[in-house]
């Protein structure tokens, strides 16, 4: 409740900061009150409240999500205070959108009830949708508003047409009143009930883009400016993953054998299609899309195997995916501003033109491979293990070929960094950009000494 | 008997409304036969007793949203000539997936209608609807989703404002 | 429902329809008599005694006249929008409650056709969709000016719905109903909801100018700019029933600014003079008729008085300052409310 309520009026002070000449203040303001709202959900200060009403849970696993998300949106924020971002969305209402999306994403990371899911993600997503157009006047960023918002609005008619249907069948919006009803008829098939659960897998397969709803990923990375970008592939993915967790180890456990072998397949399409599509890219944005796109199919394999230990491993893979993705995003926008493009050539000789960024561009790379003892490393040990020890041998195996396809195309900025010519002069980070770029590589790296606090916490 | 006799015209029309959405050519006709939609749906909730429901489906979707969709259509000014043309593998391909889903559709609803008849007939005749009813449930146990729809709102507010301003200058 | 009642039922609504059309009709006469007097001349006073056949007159003009439907546009439209304009406008009296009802052989027969528990939501409903009626007409007749004409009315009437709903939301919550017989009972006495909600009163009778298209808000036929806007191209009674259907809106406006605000058919003081039943509820009927009465010259009045709007300030009148004013209204009554206690 806490959480929500100064997330909420946070929202709402940042746009009242525009009037006048509060303007500077935003971006402090709204790191101060990111950093407040962290303290209090780290310190699990008024989550709960009696006005819940079962709406929404505070357990161990929306706590450590939530913070996840925090800290995230705390790094996006504080990457606007830099002029060189083209985007004709002023600075304020980029900030309270960025906001009021990641409230959506707290939302989705606790409900206890569908219509607090259906909302999450809708007020995770329309934020997006606008801040995806955010280049007014170029065709590539009407292009990426237009499609991220028909394709979005399709997916949650999916997740509302489930939605129904599952409460059609059980007469619950409530995610325990479903599991108990699931578990009391286990052996029935019920269409409505399985349509609905099929449906809702739909609409959030969309929203972490898994294949073969990934279609729209790579254009709408590209049209938006990177610092939207770098919050759609971070927070936006943790949240949708974090949901589709919560949803389907909540309230469908009881039906696993209906929708297991879905996910499997939905993972293994993912991993192709990510991994492949990737090899393909020359542009370093659409390659982080594709990446995107195939670690949706590593974090499907932890849903896959749901049992003790698993939310573990999925917090642990999504957060070393996120933090090592916000660092490369970091690196395209340090290059961007100093006069590169989105291409792969504009991070040739990256290591000579500034070290500490060529470093943790290649940390970063590292670590989405997989590389021990990073923070990927340990993820996907996790996952992987998880879901061997559920008997799905043949997929992990599947999943190891593509994390080896992935180092192919993960080392093309390596090796750009570090073994090609400077593309132009030396240059400066900014301050928040620096900063960013630290916290996020210290997590990368420190995450490896995590692992068994966070898998005894949850 | 009263009851199912406006149950399957009000169906009927909602389907043909529907069914001519999508199969008229001119733009503007697909719109004003979605609002013939929108009526007849607001009609099946009067015959579940919802005549809340009823009045503001009328006043949001025919009353408002279909107004603005309608100024669109007609300030774009789209008709037959501007529609895009579809190859015949994307039609075939739509039409098969459509089926494909209408079937699932149907396999769905079929068997579950014996076991859900009885829970509907107690919403024919309750107090679901009315408006007391649903206040209390809205501000009692709906009230934090209630509540913190009005961020989604705001958020939808700011964007429109947002993409809609003209610059200084333009 | 045996037979007497669904009979009343019938002659009441075919009752309400023909006042509903003879007090529209006649306040075509009573404008341009009212417009004479303000103006210093005679007005018309040629058809019968003091021109009093002059609306039979306009009526049977129109009915005569050739009707033109413009060769290239959707003939089914064209013809559907004036329809529609004239049904919105008809139906909205339904749910407005005449009076209390009347004992006859030990039954009692309400003055109203239709007790909904959502009246004020269904006076929206049709409200609403009243726009369609000009949009449809302004579309079909393929004509710039007309399109112009019929986009500026329904921009105008949707954003002064908007500020026209929150404004009565306050009445709303002093009853505690949206049924509109609530509504009028409660206000028994001198408990006018005006005394409490004069804000809200405000907001609700200048909306009712910009909902039903009259001057000062008439910009959709603003004949200067747009030479007639939406109805540009209709002829006949097409062009009457858009005519007519305004001072039809005109006459359910003033019904609902009786009703909502001045204690609809109630009369202060009425039960202490001992008067029967019926005579007591008819009474009542004259009182919300003369009521109407006075908001109808009122309407009048302002057309005589006042200069048209630019459209901006229109659109800035209804946005800036009718739509906050209505949720300080909003606020105001919750503050009341929570002082006075819930009932």
């Amino acid at each position: 409740m806490s959480l929500y309520l100064i997330l909420s009026i946070l929202g709402a002070l940042v746009l009242l900061s525009s009037l006048g000449r509060g303007k500077r203040l935003v971006v402090p303001l709204a790191i101060a009150g990111l950093l407040g709202a962290l303290a209090v959900t780290g310190m699990g200060l008024g989550l709960d409240h009696p006005l819940l009403k079962g709406m929404a849970e505070f357990d161990r696993y929306a706590v450590l999500f939530s913070c996840l998300l925090l800290v995230l949106g705390t790094l996006v924020v504080l990457l606007l205070t830099n002029p060189n971002e083209r985007s004709d969305i002023p600075r304020v209402e980029m900030a309270a959108l960025l906001l009021f999306s990641l409230t959506g994403g707290i939302m989705m990371a606790s409900f206890a009830h569908l219509v607090m899911l259906f909302l999450g993600v809708e007020i995770l997503s329309i934020p997006l949708y606008i801040l995806a157009g955010a280049r007014k006047r170029e065709r590539a960023g009407n292009e990426a508003a237009l499609k991220y918002f028909i394709t979005g609005s399709f997916a949650t008619g999916f997740l509302l047409f489930g939605i129904a249907l599952i409460y059609g069948a059980t007469g619950s919006f409530s995610t325990r009143a479903i599991a108990a009803w699931a578990e009391a008829n286990p052996a029935v098939f019920t269409p409505m009930f399985h349509l609905g659960l099929l449906l809702m897998l739909v609409g959030l397969a969309f929203k972490i883009s898994a294949a073969p709803f990934h279609f729209w990923a790579p254009d709408v990375y590209e049209g938006s400016p990177s610092i939207v970008t770098s919050f759609m592939s971070t927070v936006v993915k943790v949240a949708a993953i974090a949901a589709f967790y919560r949803l389907f180890s909540e309230a469908f456990p009881a039906a696993a054998d209906a929708w297991s072998w879905v996910i499997a397949a939905v993972a293994a399409l993912t991993l192709a299609v990510g991994n492949l599509g990737a090899l393909a890219q020359r542009s370093f944005k659409r390659l982080m899309a594709y990446s995107g796109i195939s670690h949706a199919g590593f974090l499907l394999l932890a849903l896959l195997s749901v049992g003790p230990g698993s939310a573990g491993a999925l917090w642990i893979y999504a957060a070393a995916y996120s933090f090592a993705t916000l660092i490369a995003f970091v690196s395209l926008l340090a290059v961007e501003a100093a006069g590169g493009g989105e291409s792969l050539e504009a991070l040739s000789g990256l290591g000579r033109r500034n070290p500490f960024l060529g470093v943790c561009l290649t940390i970063s790379m590292l670590s989405l491979i997989g590389v021990p003892p990073l923070a990927g490393f340990f993820g996907k040990l996790f996952v992987f293990g998880n879901a061997v020890s559920q008997r799905h041998v043949v997929l992990v195996v599947f999943a190891v070929v593509m994390s080896a396809v992935g180092m192919a195309y993960y080392m093309r900025p390596i090796i750009q960094t570090w073994l090609r010519p400077p593309a132009g002069s030396p240059f400066q980070l900014s301050t928040s950009q620096a900063w960013v770029l630290g916290i996020a590589t210290a997590f990368v790296v420190l995450l490896a000494a995590a692992p068994v606090w966070v898998m005894r916490f949850l | 008997m009263m009851s199912s006799i406006l149950f399957y015209g009000l169906s009927t029309l909602l389907f043909a409304a529907a069914l001519l959405v999508i199969l008229s050519r001119n733009p503007i006709h697909s719109a004003l036969w979605l609002v013939t939609a929108f009526f007849a749906v607001a009609g099946h909730y009067v015959l579940l007793n919802a005549q809340f429901l009823a009045a503001v489906h009328v006043i949001v979707y025919a009353g408002a949203i279909m107004v603005l969709f309608l100024f669109t259509i007609m300030l774009l000014n789209l008709n037959k000539e501007t529609e895009p043309q579809h190859s015949l593998l994307v039609k075939l391909a739509g039409l098969v997936a459509g089926g494909m889903l209408l079937v699932v559709m149907v396999g769905a609803l079929r068997r579950s209608s014996a076991e859900t008849a009885s829970d509907l007939a107690t919403v024919h005749s309750g107090t679901v609807g009315l408006v007391e009813t649903l206040g209390k449930v809205l501000f009692r146990d709906f009230l934090l989703p209630f509540e913190l729809s009005s961020i989604l709102f705001l958020a939808a507010l700011v964007g429109a404002v947002v993409l809609g301003k003209k610059e200084l200058g333009e | 429902m045996d037979l007497v009642w669904l009979l009343y039922k019938v002659a009441f609504a075919a009752g309400l329809l023909g006042l509903s059309l003879g007090v529209a009709a006649y306040s075509t006469l009573g404008e341009r008599k009212v417009a004479s007097w303000i103006q210093d001349r005679f007005g018309p006073n040629r058809s019968g005694p003091m021109g009093i056949l002059q609306p039979l007159a306009d009526g049977g003009k129109l009915f005569f006249k050739e009707e033109l439907i413009p060769g290239v546009s959707n003939k089914f439209l064209f013809i559907l929008g004036p329809g529609i304009a004239m049904s919105t406008a008809l139906v909205t009296s339904a749910v407005i409650p005449w009076g209390r009802p009347l004992s006859i052989g030990g039954r009692e027969f309400p003055l109203q056709l239709a007790d909904l528990n959502i009246a004020v939501l269904y006076v929206f409903a049709v409200v609403s969709l009243g726009v369609y009626g000009i949009m449809i007409g302004g579309w079909a007749s393929n004509n710039k000016y007309s399109l112009m004409g019929a986009l500026r009315a329904s921009s105008q009437m949707i954003s002064y719905e908007l500020a026209m709903g929150l404004s009565i939301i306050g009445v709303v919550m002093l009853t505690g109903s949206l049924s509109l017989n609530d509504i009028a009972a409660a206000q028994k006495g001198w408990h006018w909801n005006i005394l409490v909600q004069p804000l809200g009163f405000l907001v609700f009778l200048v909306c009712s100018f910009a909902e039903c298209n009259r001057h000062p808000f008439d910009l959709a036929e603003c004949e200067a700019e747009l030479i007639g806007g939406f109805h540009t191209e209709y002829s006949s009674m097409k062009l009457g029933f858009y005519l007519f259907a305004e001072y039809v809106n005109m006459f359910i406006s003033a019904a609902m600014m009786a009703t909502l605000f001045f204690g609809g058919y109630q009369v202060p003081g009425l039960d202490s003079l001992g008067l029967s039943q019926n005579v007591a509820a008819l009474v009542g009927t004259a009182a919300l008729f003369l009521k109407i009465s006075v908001f109808i010259f009122f309407f009048w009045w302002v057309r005589w008085t006042l200069p048209r709007f630019r459209y901006d300030q229109l659109m800035a009148l209804g946005w800036k300052t009718l739509f906050p004013l209505a949720l300080l209204n909003i606020a105001w009554t919750g503050l009341y409310l929570a002082l006075r206690g819930f009932k």
